[in-house]
């Protein structure tokens, strides 16, 4: 019998042709669609009242709101990579390395007290927004860097002092340039959690709009297709931006192409 | 026995003396004394004519755990002895790194940069102006016969193509010394062969070089070296070994004719020669 079957149909660790894996994601994903379409949760809309939404919301200047919110987060993206470098390379200096850790313990913080703090010290509305993204994308993005500039092998510093390069010229060497692949990967995975805070953050201030205020307003009114649908919208723009910073670390990283 | 090939004995390029290290209150190193000296072989013995350019190469053995990387980063200046110094040179100037080459066991490279960009940041910390740190590298890929890989990255290199790579790096920066570290390690006899070859190459490239190879390869390091040094550790009057590793002995292939003799490796000599070697390195 089992010679009928395909052994990446069953067994572990299989490669399949990259036109049979585009078909598993094809056939997985009708079967997705189909499990929605029929699933029996009243609460649920299904696949086709979720798309009739998007006319309504349309109306309700749901591209506004996108941008509103991509332009924000890209903001708070852009600050938060240049801090967590920033404490990441400076974790390298003895008085650095406890301030970076430091940095990172802060991922354990509830935002509930910081919202306060965040308004009294630097102000309300948008920046209240963006440095409440910044500090949520700072905390993880630092810790994930300090342990990539800690697990640089003691060897690569040698072979950079090896050829006469004093301690600064090893830190762009090896600690910058060398792990230049790594922050992009990093990159990648806190833009995420940046992405998945936004519509909480736009929560807290909404007179700017923003995709997580169309959300709130209408998960308000109990417009569930309206919010499965605003909900799509940020997973296709979450997918979009992962995309765009695959493409960028292609376009940066061209030492990883073998041949 | 094989007859001797003529040479002789000039400066010294490199001095150990009284090297000592303790690391977290335990002796790593203790007394370690050793000299290399400037050897000068006059005539070819093949065409009696040419003079040979004949630099100096060290096989450096010792089992694992007895201290051998300690000893490469103080040679290498990257490490500072507990006591004692490294001498450099007929002037004696303490080894400082940067001055002395370091080929990595894993063959380290820049990997973001292309082999050139790798071979010119070496040369321009040399002291190169970029054009001729330009120039030294396209001549040292040259000599490496890899020309073609110029804009390639470390990645895309095979192993054998890497160490080149590695060496060819160590050369344009710093001036005779080049210590490598276990070069036969993993490799297969062909290409054990084609790292010998390549180790004669570098110390027939200049008079003054100094090749020292960390091994634990008897057979390896004999068909290389022109001097062996062994660690180990000296034992109390119960047999049980004193902390702290030194040079315990030292063979010099040139007297016993096993030194540049093409094909010495497959006589007898040679192989009586490691077997006594080998009996030695176990016994230490």
């Amino acid at each position: 019998m089992k010679k009928y079957i395909p052994e990446w149909l069953y067994l572990p660790n299989m490669k399949p042709s990259d036109q049979i894996m585009w078909a598993i994601i094809a056939v997985e994903f009708v079967i997705g669609i189909l499990l929605w379409q029929n699933q029996t949760f009243e609460l649920l809309p299904k696949p086709l009242e979720v798309m009739a939404a998007f006319p309504k919301l349309l109306k309700q200047d749901l591209i506004y709101h996108l941008m509103v919110s991509f332009m924000l987060f890209l903001e708070a993206l852009g600050i938060a990579t240049l801090f967590s470098l920033f404490f990441a390379y400076f974790s390298r200096f003895s008085v650095g390395y406890p301030i970076a850790t430091g940095v990172g313990l802060l991922r354990f913080l509830g935002m509930t007290g910081l919202t306060y703090l965040f308004q009294v010290t630097l102000g309300g509305g948008y920046i209240l927004k963006l440095s409440m993204l910044v500090f949520g994308i700072t905390v993880f993005y630092t810790v994930g860097m300090v342990s990539v500039v800690h697990d640089i092998p003691e060897e690569e510093f040698d072979h950079a002092r090896t050829l006469k390069m004093g301690e600064w010229h090893v830190l762009y060497e090896v600690v910058i340039l060398g792990t230049l692949d790594k922050a992009i990967d990093l990159l990648r995975q806190n833009s995420a959690m940046g992405w998945m805070m936004l519509t909480m953050v736009e929560g807290l201030v909404r007179s700017d709009g923003g995709i997580g205020t169309l959300l709130l307003n209408n998960d308000k009114h109990f417009d569930m297709a309206s919010v499965y649908a605003i909900q799509l919208c940020i997973l296709a723009t979450g997918i979009l931006i992962q995309f765009i910073i695959d493409l960028l670390q292609r376009a940066i990283c061209r030492w990883e192409v073998r041949l | 026995m094989n007859n001797p090939i003529h040479y002789r004995e000039a400066e010294p390029l490199l001095r150990i003396q009284n090297v000592g290290l303790t690391l977290n209150g335990q002796v790593i190193l203790r007394d370690v004394n050793a000299e290399i000296l400037d050897v000068i072989r006059d005539v070819d013995e093949v065409d009696r004519v040419n003079k040979v350019k004949q630099g100096q190469v060290i096989g450096f053995l010792g089992r694992s755990g007895i201290g051998k990387t300690q000893l490469f980063r103080i040679l290498a200046g990257l490490q500072k002895p507990t006591t004692g110094q490294v001498l450099l040179g007929e002037q004696g100037i303490p080894v400082e790194r940067g001055m002395v080459g370091v080929v990595a066991q894993n063959y380290i490279l820049f990997d973001k940069r292309t082999i050139l960009s790798n071979l010119m940041i070496a040369a321009t910390q040399a002291g190169d102006t970029k054009q001729v740190a330009k120039e030294r590298a396209m001549t040292m890929l040259e000599r490496f016969k890899l020309t073609d890989k110029a804009n390639a990255y470390p990645k895309q290199l095979s192993g054998g193509q890497r160490q080149r790579i590695a060496i060819a790096q160590q050369i344009l920066c710093n001036n005779h010394y080049l210590l490598m570290d276990e070069p036969f390690s993993g490799l297969d006899l062909v290409m054990k062969g084609k790292v010998s070859e390549l180790i004669q190459e570098i110390a027939q490239m200049d008079e003054k070089n100094t090749i020292i190879v960390v091994t634990h390869d008897v057979s390896e390091a004999s068909s290389v070296a022109d001097e062996l040094w062994l660690m180990g550790r000296d034992r109390d009057s119960d047999g049980n070994e004193i902390a702290g590793s030194k040079i315990k002995m030292t063979y010099d292939l040139k007297v016993r004719g096993l030194a540049w003799q093409p094909g010495i490796t497959l006589t007898r000599e040679f192989l009586d020669f490691t077997t006594e070697v080998k009996e030695k390195f176990l016994s230490l």
